[in-house]
């Protein structure tokens, strides 16, 4: 039977050991019988042209074109409250593309909860910030919320839901 | 105009993919947007026009629902990709404008900060002519504004820029069937 194929989204591919660790995380989807579909090489660089910067963009999205599943990690990253927008954008590529949609983060109290500024509740409603402006009402945007299945924890918990998911006949 | 995926000639329908939702400058923002929009030959549609979801169960599903609504019934995406809470845009406009893209959709955004993603103030500290933010993420300095996959996107530097990139591109696909280029009004 061919292996169930995996794309995984994430700011782990801006760490400097991003290809040890990607080798890491496809040992883990083997141990639970997924195949975890590759990166260009050229995508590790830190610098590169522009052409060659879309050009991987367009590789990339023939590999989300390719799986089967699509997990984001959507940790905060370089803001509060915010995945890295290459989780979001690829879910959300992914949703266009009817693909089983996983998202995982450690901290999945909702995003008021997570807030670690001043927040006020207003009108009764919901909370605000300091500057008045709303939280999403979930522990992530709405759109991914609802878009996609989010799994408390780090990959491996998210492999096991995919791993459960399968389990029960969704493919 | 633009001709539809049925051959028919008529004004596309705009997803305006934002998150001035959580903004008190929204309508403002909004009627500028749909104003600008009217004027290149688009239709702006704002997510949170239309049926108006009625609070009770499970109302937060129904607003979800009712985004994607306005996405299936949309030819094109505008997506506002400013900085939100940090750094990054907003995820939910990320997440829109990304199920056009997979749809292969004509999708735009803007940005209006200018800057290219290795000049962005983001915190950096410099290992042998590489950048890494505080958490030791790289920073990509590879031409563009924005990480790696964002270059799926055609991106201008505001509003009215980005309408008259895609008026240009809808343009060009009018006059090659023989049709007239939109007349834009002025602004």
């Amino acid at each position: 039977m061919e292996k169930i194929k995996l794309y995984l989204s994430g700011p782990d591919r801006l760490k400097k050991n991003a290809e040890e660790l990607f080798k890491k995380k496809k040992e883990l989807c083997e141990k639970y019988g997924f195949e975890l579909l590759e990166y260009p090489k050229d995508l590790y660089k830190a610098k590169d042209s522009l052409e060659n910067n879309e050009r991987i963009a367009k590789q990339r999205l023939e590999l989300i074109r390719e799986c089967d599943v699509l997990i984001a990690d959507t940790i905060d990253f370089r803001s509060f409250l915010e995945p890295y927008s290459e989780s979001a954008f690829e879910l959300g590529i992914g949703f266009g593309l009817f693909k089983k949609l996983y998202c995982y983060m450690p901290d999945t109290r909702l995003c008021h909860e997570r807030y670690s500024g001043t927040k006020t509740l207003k009108d009764g409603k919901g909370y605000v910030d300091e500057n008045g402006i709303g939280f999403e009402p979930g522990p992530v945007n709405l759109m991914l919320e609802y878009g996609a299945k989010l799994v408390k924890g780090d990959l491996e918990d998210a492999l096991k839901t995919v791993a459960a998911d399968f389990g029960k006949g969704w493919k | 105009m633009f001709i539809d995926l049925e051959g028919r000639l008529r004004k596309p329908l705009v997803y305006l993919a934002d998150f001035e939702m959580f903004l008190p400058t929204c309508e403002e923002t909004v009627k500028y947007w749909k104003e600008t929009c009217d004027r290149y030959g688009f239709i702006g549609i704002f997510p949170g026009e239309g049926e108006k979801v009625e609070p009770g169960e499970d109302f937060f599903r129904r607003v979800f629902e009712h985004d994607c609504n306005w996405m299936y019934k949309c030819d094109v995406c505008f997506a506002q990709l400013d900085d939100w809470r940090g750094h990054e845009p907003d995820s939910g406009t990320l997440f829109e404008i990304g199920y056009f893209i997979g749809k292969d959709l004509p999708s735009y955004g803007f940005y209006t900060g200018g800057k290219k993603l290795i000049e962005r103030d983001i915190p950096k500290k410099e290992e042998d002519g590489v950048f890494y933010d505080d958490k030791g993420y790289l920073i990509e300095d590879k031409g563009s504004s924005f990480d790696n996959m964002l270059n799926l996107i055609k991106i201008a530097d505001s509003f009215e820029d980005m309408c008259r990139m895609a008026r240009k591109d809808f343009d060009k696909l009018l006059i090659a069937a023989g049709h007239e280029p939109y007349p834009v009004k002025e602004g």
